[in-house]
């Protein structure tokens, strides 16, 4: 496979440069100097602006900016669904519904819920399950680390894979997660800093906004369906319109948005680390609105890749066409669109911040999976099920080594990552698997007082088993087919749904927790005055969290229009 | 939708409500001599943000019994590792750098690339903009905050918080 990113010497500088800023920041702050990187990181009164790009940074990562390129390179404008209807209304409801009860509750991580609100079991199933996606995860982010690491320097694929494992190491022990803001942050704008001169250079390349319309209705395969994103047949698989948008709304708008949404930690902890009520409530609301706009800048580059890369066109022609062995002759697949692009428009200079935008990506959301992992496989699950009652320095080199073992079991699971033409579809199906029974059960526990803890456990077991079994009647028993990512929406509609189905049943029939028990853990048992902020109402509109949610709806509904 | 979802056990958060403020011992110009980070550097343009009078409250439990100067409280100006001055620094850095390439290094093979477009040159030239906007940004409007020392053996050593 021969695609190489022709680099020179500056664009290494330049990819130095940035690691030396972020590995430098997290140097000092491990070293305690400096009172102001402890205010940044300790996560105490942030100001909005802050939290909410660190909010959307998070989250910008190797899904947002390969998978979308990927999916909009095989099918179009309709991708823009995952940001305008999969991520703008949820991150909105985060904001005006479910953050004040997180500020005001006791709730610091999903795991610690499951244990104080339904008990051991629960929390066993969600920590094991919820390691197991770290895993998976970590793979796809390895698996793209170290395709660009092939595409630099030509290394064999096992080789880069092992390089970038060791590196994420290094990452992860030289401290690179005790910058984590700083590294948000600084990730975003360099991110932003490089794709949008490509998508802007593309854009020029292909004759303009207007060339970028013909090429794509003319090109012979989707043509024209390419450029609506409703009703989106081609991205939910379903034929029916009707179904599709249903799909769409249902299974992508609700259940796997804001089950990724309200269930997401690492998000909820940003906006936590917020001045107060208000300012948690709005930072997922400003996020809202880059957010509304970053599609223009990882979808339209697939898009272009798809037409004017050569290689990526004949992929797509010979994919279409249904010549399986002759597209993978060509040794492209969708997951390169992005690299490709940069390969054939940026010039040296602005690859290297392409290059460093893309590895600070891929590498902080390892190192994150990986961290995740460490924290649950020792206190979730060794801590408290394993070995209780040991010193500190014990669990630690637990730690230690569940992270060693966690960047090798990567390795194995980038593998499978590398299997998928569109590693969208491979990311949706996992979050099928895992986050739709989680959200399910998380909302039915959080507004339910009544919900017992074996419907907990046996809720999440259900919906995680009903969604695996679905897909794999699809995958290896070829029971039925759906194109594009239907599978992976129907498999999560399936679960949320299996999950309270079992749940409400299993509850008929088991003891619940008593109501003192269950104070900042259920809605209805969390006091009134730690929900609301009295100094809301003087601020002025463009900080109160209701009227620019308002806002940020009415701009996403009419993005949908516009683009429809 | 991206991945990682991560719990965090190292982030402590002390459970302080909404809206509790430790109260302000000291005038935010006058910081305690001694103080701590090298990077401190006060303001010489006049503070844009209003003042921010503290309503009178019990003082923070870390103070040793008394109301702020037994802890070594005392107001920092965030300086150098203000998020906005880091920003500024690596954007600046990178646009500097474009801007000097797209000056002396702009071939004709890598005019094909872009379609005839100096893209080096300007994508420098802009970065080079929003860097000196975010330092300006930083040097106009300073954050500033209160630093107290905690009781030894407390989770973390120093308390801080927004002014």
């Amino acid at each position: 496979m021969d695609i190489r990113l022709d680099a020179t010497w500056i664009d290494y500088v330049i990819v130095a440069l940035y690691f030396a800023f972020v590995l430098g920041v997290g140097w000092f702050a491990k070293r305690g100097v400096s009172s102001s990187i402890e205010f940044f990181l300790s996560g105490r009164s942030l100001p909005a602006w802050v939290t909410g790009l660190a909010f959307i940074s998070a989250n910008l990562g190797a899904v947002e900016i390969m998978g979308m390129s990927a999916t909009g390179a095989q099918y179009g404008f309709p991708t823009m669904h995952y940001f305008w209807i999969g991520a703008v209304p949820a991150m909105l409801f985060l904001g005006v519904v479910m953050m004040p009860f997180y500020y005001g509750s006791k709730v610091r991580s999903v795991p610690e819920f499951m244990r104080m609100r339904f008990g051991p079991a629960a929390h066993l199933v969600n920590s094991i399950s919820f390691a197991v996606a770290q895993l998976l995860i970590a793979g796809v982010n390895l698996y793209l680390l170290a395709s660009i690491v092939n595409r630099l320097l030509g290394w064999p694929q096992w080789v880069g894979l092992v390089v970038a494992a060791a590196f994420v190491l290094f990452y992860i022990t030289v401290g690179g997660l005790s910058a984590a803001i700083y590294n948000e942050v600084l990730q975003f704008f360099v991110i932003v800093a490089a794709l949008l001169p490509l998508t802007l250079i593309g854009l020029h390349r292909v004759g303009g906004w207007k060339g970028l319309i013909e090429k794509v209705s003319g090109d012979g395969m989707l043509g024209a369906e390419q450029l609506h994103t409703w009703p989106g047949q081609a991205l939910s698989g379903f034929d029916s319109p009707v179904l599709s948008v249903i799909g769409i709304v249902f299974g992508l708008g609700f259940v796997l948005s804001f089950g990724y949404w309200t269930t997401n930690f690492v998000e909820v902890q940003r906006a936590l680390a917020s001045k107060s009520i208000t300012a948690a409530r709005m930072t997922p609301i400003i996020g809202a609105f880059p957010k509304m706009l970053i599609p223009f800048i990882v979808i339209l580059p697939g898009m272009i890749a798809a037409v004017l890369v050569s290689d990526l066109t004949e992929f797509k022609r010979l994919t279409v066409a249904g010549d399986a062995a002759g597209a993978s002759a060509t040794g492209v697949t969708y997951n390169d669109a992005m690299l490709l692009l940069m390969r054939d428009v940026l010039p040296n200079g602005l690859l290297g911040v392409a290059i460093a935008g893309l590895l600070a990506a891929f590498m902080a959301g390892m190192a994150a999976n990986i961290s995740a992992f460490n924290t649950v496989v020792s206190y979730d699950l060794y801590q408290q099920y394993v070995k209780p009652g040991q010193a500190d320095e014990h669990y630690l080199k637990a730690g230690r080594i569940a992270t060693v073992a966690a960047c090798v079991i990567a390795i194995f699971t980038a593998l499978i990552a590398g299997n998928f033409s569109n590693l969208m579809d491979y990311l949706q199906t996992l979050f099928g698997f895992f986050n739709a029974p989680l959200f399910a059960t998380f909302i039915l526990g959080m507004f339910w007082r009544r919900m017992t803890p074996a419907a907990g456990w046996t809720g999440l077991v259900a919906g995680t088993l009903s969604a695996v079994v679905l897909w794999s009647s699809s995958e290896f028993g070829g029971l039925f087919t759906l194109p594009g990512q239907g599978l992976a929406f129907v498999s999560a509609a399936t679960a949320f749904v299996v999950d309270i189905l079992v749940s409400v049943v299993v509850t008929r029939f088991t003891a619940p927790k008593p109501a003192h028990e269950l104070r900042g853990l259920v809605y209805s048992e969390t006091p009134r005055a730690s929900l609301v902020d009295p100094d809301e109402a003087e601020l002025p509109f463009y900080r109160r969290p209701v009227p620019m949610a308002a806002i940020g709806m009415v701009l996403v509904i009419a993005l949908n229009v516009v683009f429809a | 939708m991206s991945p990682a979802p991560e719990h965090r056990r190292g982030t402590h958060r002390a459970d302080t409500a909404p809206g509790d403020r430790a109260s302000e011992t000291h005038s935010p110009d006058a910081p305690v001599p001694g103080g701590r980070a090298p990077e401190d550097r006060t303001a010489e343009a006049p503070v844009v943000e209003p003042r921010a009078t503290a309503p009178s409250e019990p003082a923070s439990l870390e103070g040793a019994g008394g109301d702020g100067a037994g802890d070594g409280a005392h107001v920092e100006t965030v300086g150098a590792f203000d998020i906005r001055t880091m920003i500024g620094a690596l954007i600046g850095l990178f646009g500097a750098i474009l801007t000097v390439l797209g000056l002396v290094a702009f071939t004709a093979a890598e005019a094909a690339k872009t379609g005839g477009v100096n893209a080096n040159l300007w994508s420098g030239l802009v970065m080079l903009a929003v860097a000196a906007a975010f330092l300006l940004w930083a040097r106009l409007e300073p954050i500033r905050i209160v630093v107290r020392d905690n009781e030894p053996g407390a989770e973390e050593p120093h308390d801080i918080q927004a002014l």
